[in-house]
């Protein structure tokens, strides 16, 4: 075939490789600035793991907009990507999901941030207290008990 | 409830939001170095089963994810940290969290009779799209939350006496002038000198402002919808 589709290899900093479609690479603004500005074959990622990168290329692949010829759309209709997103987070553990936060913001893949910030707020939603929450996300208090006390009683209504 | 202003004065800031920004400028670069986190993107080195110990996402990204929280959450977790407190304070936060909000219509009410107050109803609710506060006629379809009531207020007759500014909700009753915030459930009175009072936003200075006509005007500021005054 002719118009055969152009494979990007992307290296993380553990030296993992991944071969994707240049489309798939277009999902993140920063790799798609580069790819443009570089137009190497390969291209290593010092800030992301091999771990953090595969979740964000399968991620991408899942999420990437393939207009084939003839029109007909590959990409998934948005009811399934919802729920793909739905399991993709749920099978992940929180300090995953900092890692692909960060990974996100590095790589600018806004869908993914949003998709991930939701993740912890929902997190942090759920938990009743801010004794929860700080242990939920490793939050060391710097309140005395004084001060504590204080805040606490300034928002007692948000705790009905 | 001046008390905590001088605290606040001194409090910190978050690190802006420009983070994209600064990717995109420096993209053109062939190799950029990302500091978001002190032990790298995706470090394997937590052990697994423990309850990551100090997994802080950077400032930036915690007010990404707060901007994500109801309002209410967002006051119940002010007794986190200091940190925290200080973020969802600040002014910029408070910008970028509305910023991501759709707008919401306020509906206050009051069951006085016969100019006997009783109690101050406030409700509000989130619009689908459209920007402007709407009231009543529109609501039927939509679900409100009391978001609070206040004691003995009532809603004075007389369109020119209540104000609604930003989310803030402003009556006179008496020689008092009543703000009070749905999204924090607080209530400021002020005592005024003449029943002229009304409350404005001073986009020059993104500041809050009461004024009060008197011979000349006085103006009282408020600084932000969620410091405590």
């Amino acid at each position: 075939m002719e118009n055969e589709k152009k494979m990007i290899t992307l290296k993380s900093s553990d030296d993992v490789t991944f071969e994707v479609e240049e489309a798939v690479v277009l999902e993140s603004q920063f790799l798609s600035h580069l790819v443009q500005d570089c137009p190497a074959p390969e291209h290593k990622i010092k800030e992301v793991t091999g771990k953090i990168l595969s979740k964000v290329v399968e991620y991408c692949e899942k999420h990437v907009v393939v207009v084939v010829d003839g029109g007909d759309s590959s990409s998934s209709s948005g009811d399934d990507l919802k729920k793909w997103d739905d399991k993709f987070i749920k099978e992940m553990d929180l300090s995953t999901v900092y890692d692909l936060i960060a990974a996100a913001n590095y790589l600018n893949i806004q869908a993914l941030l949003d998709l991930m910030c939701q993740r912890v707020a929902d997190v942090i939603t759920a938990c009743k207290d801010h004794k929860e929450i700080r242990e939920t996300l490793g939050i060391v208090s710097d309140y005395t008990a004084e001060e504590e006390a204080e805040v606490l009683k300034e928002n007692e209504w948000a705790f009905d | 409830m001046m008390k905590h202003k001088e605290h606040e004065k001194g409090s910190l800031e978050p690190m802006p939001l420009d983070l994209k920004k600064k990717m995109d400028a420096k993209s053109d670069q062939k190799e950029v170095f990302c500091e978001s986190r002190d032990n790298g993107v995706g470090s394997d080195d937590k052990s697994p089963g423990k309850k990551l110990p100090n997994v802080l996402l950077p400032l930036d990204m915690d007010v990404e994810t707060l901007t994500r929280l109801p309002g209410k959450s967002l006051m119940k977790f002010l007794c986190v940290s200091k940190t925290w407190y200080s973020l969802i304070q600040s002014q910029r936060f408070v910008a970028s969290y509305y910023a991501k909000k759709p707008s919401c219509f306020i509906v206050a009410f009051t069951n006085s009779v016969c100019d006997h107050p009783k109690r101050l109803f406030i409700l509000s609710g989130e619009e689908e799209e459209e920007e402007e506060e709407k009231e009543e006629e529109t609501c039927s379809s939509l679900v409100a939350n009391l978001d609070m009531t206040i004691p003995s207020v009532t809603w004075p007759h007389g369109g020119y006496k209540y104000f609604s500014v930003h989310g803030f909700l402003a009556c006179f009753e008496g020689l008092n002038f009543i703000i009070c915030n749905p999204n924090t459930r607080q209530v400021i009175t002020f005592h005024c000198k003449a029943p002229g009072t009304s409350l404005g936003y001073d986009p020059v200075d993104d500041q809050f402002k009461a004024l009060t006509h008197v011979t000349s005007i006085m103006i009282i500021t408020l600084v932000s919808w969620c410091t405590r005054l």
